[in-house]
């Protein structure tokens, strides 16, 4: 079984180099999932010997330890989160949960209900624009499907994926959705796929990670997309978003991990 | 006497205090607490303009023994 890791790194996207240790959280966790603004970083729920609903936050531009946030709506773990800046929003999760929380990233308390997806699945990617958010894949679907993050309600369907993908994850830039590798066919896949995030519609090829991965967690600084951790993984590497393309070698984690998560404040980012 | 009740969330509705945060396969929460005593007005979480009207009220009933006796079972089995 996996370690509970308590750790968080740091790399600054524009130079590529190995990640630096930027403090702990306080509840070690794995399957969890992270969001950022200009200013926090907020990791939400995940799993310890059971799901927990705990979120913490860091303030990313001073490296310190993290403190506690709230709860989400539900415990669970395996989900998936993406925000505006202003608002983040949290969904999906473990036994095919259909549930998307939202919090305002900049005032710690507990998240509220914002509807639900239209497929419950865990182990799946999320990623937005300034205006949309859209959860990608999971639970081996192939469904994306979207929200307008300023207006609570449920899900609609975006389009389809590639093919039937799970243990994935996504990052974007204001216009395009990456999603990064996951497991698909009964294996860890190299593929990274894209969508426009204002029109909807099925995804398209983007290029391949350098090693297929699996549990991959993946952030951006609008125009870099980072892909971090996987299964017993430290590698990171790294796509320009706006152009379609293989990705390339960043930099190496500062340990092996499982399950981990990553956030970004569009400077610099955390895995 | 203690009482099982389940609640929906609604868009833009925190849990109330004495949720287990253990959902069910029917999307509803298990709350714990003293009969009579499960709050009335939902605690509400930020709300935009571009928000819809929020519902100030939960939507909860009495767990069914069949919805105390899923909820036992996953806490006795959490999954990854």
């Amino acid at each position: 079984m996996a370690a509970n890791l308590n750790i968080i790194d740091y790399i600054t996207i524009s130079t590529p180099s190995n990640a630096t240790d930027f403090g702990d959280i306080a509840t070690a966790r794995r399957l969890t999932t992270a969001l950022g603004s200009a200013t926090r970083g907020v990791l939400c729920a995940g799993y310890t010997s059971a799901s927990i609903a705990s979120m913490e936050y860091v303030t990313i531009a001073t490296t310190g330890n993290a403190s506690s946030f709230g709860d989400v709506t539900v415990a669970r773990n395996a989900l998936a989160a993406t925000e505006n800046d202003t608002r983040g929003v949290i969904g999906g999760g473990n036994s095919n949960s259909v549930v998307i929380d939202y919090i305002t990233i900049a005032t710690t308390g507990n998240a509220s209900s914002f509807g639900n997806l239209t497929v419950g699945r865990g182990l799946l990617g999320a990623c937005a624009s300034t205006t949309r958010a859209v959860w990608m894949c999971g639970g081996s679907k192939d469904e994306l499907d979207y929200i307008t993050i300023a207006s609570t309600g449920n899900a609609t369907d975006f389009g389809d994926a590639l093919g039937l993908y799970d243990r994935t994850s996504a990052c974007s830039s204001s216009v395009r959705g990456l999603q990064i590798g996951g497991y698909t066919g009964g294996a860890a896949t190299n593929v990274i796929q894209y969508i426009t995030i204002a029109s909807i519609g099925n995804a398209t090829d983007f290029g391949d990670l350098t090693a297929p991965r699996q549990y991959t967690s993946a952030c951006s600084n609008g125009t870099r997309g980072i892909a971090g951790t996987g299964l017993s993984s430290y590698i990171i590497d790294y796509v320009t978003i706006a152009s379609a393309g293989d990705a390339v070698d960043f930099g190496d984690l500062s340990v092996n991990r499982n399950y981990g998560t990553s956030c970004s404040n569009c400077d610099g980012g955390i895995a | 006497m203690t009482q099982y009740n389940i609640f929906f969330l609604t868009p833009g509705q925190q849990p109330p205090i004495g949720s287990t945060g253990v959902v069910l396969a029917n999307g509803g929460i298990i709350w714990i607490g003293e009969a009579g005593t499960f709050p009335t007005t939902a605690t509400l979480g930020t709300h935009l303009d571009t928000d819809p009207v929020f519902n100030t009220t939960y939507d909860y009933r009495l767990a069914t023994q069949a919805e105390i006796d899923e909820y036992e079972d996953i806490l006795a089995n959490p999954g990854e």
